[in-house]
Order: C-alpha cells, then sequence, then structure tokens
C-alpha cells in the first residue's frame, strides 16, 4: 500500500495558506511603517499560478523547490507585487492607511481562521489515536 | 514565514514616529529662541524618512526573495530648514540689532500641530499591526495544543 500518510494534503494546504496570510501581514505592516516615507509605493501579496488538475498524486507537478506536494495546489505561489495606484500624496507617498488597515485585520481574522482549523484538524486526529487505544 | 519580522517592522515605524514626535516637541518649545548653540535663532528642524530593506542575510541565503520587499523605516537624518527668520521691530529686546530688529525661529505652530497629529496617528496604526501580529503568532501556537 502505499505509503500512510497521517498528514493529509488538506492540512498541508492550510499550512500554506497561514504562510501566505502571514507574509501578507509582514507586507501590510511594511506599508504600514512607511506610510509617512516619501516616495514610498505600497505592496501587496497575490496568488499567482494555476490549479493544476484535482491533485491525484501522480499528477503531483512540482513548480518550485521549496512547494510541498499534495493537492492541486502546486503551481500557486504567492507573490509580492507592488501597488500600480496612481493615487500619491504630495510628496510621493502611495499608501492608503484606511485601505492598509482594514486589510490588516481581515488578514489577520483569516488567519486565525486557519490556525483554528488546523487545530482542530489535529485534535481530531487525536481523538482517532486516544480512542483507537480505548477500545 | 517569518512573523516576528513583522514585528521588526511595525517596531521600526513606531521609533520613526516617536523620533518625529520628538523633532516636533523641540521645534514647539524654541518657538521663540533666539540663541543656540551654534549661534543665532532656533532653526525648524525636520525628519527624513526613507524606506530601508527588512530583509536579513539569513533570508537572502535561503533564496526567500519574497522578503526581499519587505522595508522598515529609517530616519535618515534631522535636518534643518532654511526658511527664512521672523523679522520683528521689537528694541527693547536683548538680541535686537542695531537697527532694533530681532531674528525669530520662523515656526508656524499650527503646521506643527497637524504634523503631531499625523505622527501620533501613524504610530497607532503601528501599534494596532503588532497587536495584529502579536494575537495571530499567539493562534499559531495553539494549533500544537492538543
Amino acid at each position: 500500500m502505499k505509503g500512510i500518510d497521517i498528514f493529509d494534503p488538506a492540512m498541508k494546504l492550510l499550512g500554506r495558506a497561514l504562510d501566505f496570510r502571514a507574509l501578507r501581514h509582514n507586507v501590510i505592516s511594511s506599508n504600514i511603517a512607511n506610510i509617512d516615507t516619501p516616495r514610498y509605493r505600497g505592496f501587496d501579496v497575490v496568488l499567482k499560478g494555476e490549479l493544476s488538475g484535482d491533485g491525484a498524486e501522480d499528477r503531483l507537478v512540482r513548480t518550485h523547490q521549496d512547494h510541498l506536494g499534495g493537492g492541486g495546489m502546486d503551481g500557486i505561489r504567492p507573490q509580492v507585487v507592488q501597488s500600480t495606484s496612481s493615487r500619491h500624496r504630495m510628496d510621493g507617498n502611495s499608501v492608503d492607511v484606511d485601505m492598509e488597515m482594514t486589510k490588516l485585520a481581515e488578514n489577520a481574522i483569516q488567519y486565525e481562521a486557519l490556525a483554528q482549523s488546523l487545530a482542530q484538524k489535529l485534535s481530531m486526529l487525536k481523538y482517532a489515536i486516544d480512542e483507537g487505544g480505548n477500545r | 514565514m517569518d512573523i516576528f519580522k513583522s514585528f521588526e517592522i511595525s517596531a521600526s515605524g513606531l521609533v520613526a514616529q516617536r523620533l518625529r514626535m520628538n523633532v516636533i516637541s523641540s521645534n514647539l518649545a524654541n518657538i521663540d529662541s533666539t540663541r543656540t548653540p551654534q549661534g543665532g535663532p532656533y532653526r525648524r528642524k525636520d525628519v527624513v524618512f526613507a524606506a530601508a530593506p527588512a530583509s536579513s542575510s539569513f533570508h537572502s541565503l535561503l533564496g526567500a526573495e519574497l522578503d526581499g520587499k519587505l522595508s522598515m523605516v529609517k530616519v535618515l537624518d534631522v535636518v534643518e530648514g532654511n526658511r527664512p527668520y521672523r523679522r520683528i521691530y521689537d528694541p527693547g529686546h536683548p538680541d535686537a540689532s542695531a537697527g532694533g530688529y530681532v531674528l525669530l525661529p520662523n515656526i508656524n505652530p499650527m503646521e506643527e500641530m497637524v504634523n503631531l497629529l499625523s505622527a501620533t496617528r501613524s504610530y497607532e496604526a503601528n501599534v494596532t499591526a503588532i497587536n495584529a501580529a502579536k494575537s495571530m503568532a499567539r493562534s499559531a501556537l495553539n494549533i500544537g495544543k492538543v
């Protein structure tokens, strides 16, 4: 039988989503710290790439050596892009503080939701392990 | 992904805004100073902010170029402006010239107050970012708790 993998693809996917959210938080913090820096243009993180099929194990095409296997999400990677907004203040700074604060709050909530999901999965795993022993 | 990097970035924002606040306080306090250690009346000071890369050398070793786009904020310099002094006629002033004119710093309290408000709001925004990072890191700690 193929190797028993107690960490199902969904768990790895959650891990990668957490990485994306953490990177996005860093980028947003960077924008907020540079709110008053002249000529600074904000950054954001987007997911680039395409879904590669239904994630069958024999079709794991890794497009980057850092990617984990599992799921059809391999072709998708986060990318830091610079804002192309033409609206900026007189000193050339284009960071919109309201947008950044909103993104910050939304991103933090998403992160905590993902962390909770992962915690649930692990506790279900532990439950299965424990109950198996009590049988 | 390094959540602690965001602490460093937001902390640099706090430091920069606080320094800006101190410079504004210095301007407001010296609004009528006609003497300085360098001689002459006080000149209005301002801060120069610049974005500095936030990636450590360790990250570049790992080839994590995503981090190369993150920036801390650095205070490059505190510079003196070169606005001309205010001249008022006050022959009784100890630093009046022979013609009775005194040169005073050209500092507008309204302008300084607006800058102070802006610095305060930016400071608070950075504090919020740090709090969000803290609560995210704490909930990540709860993942492994069984």
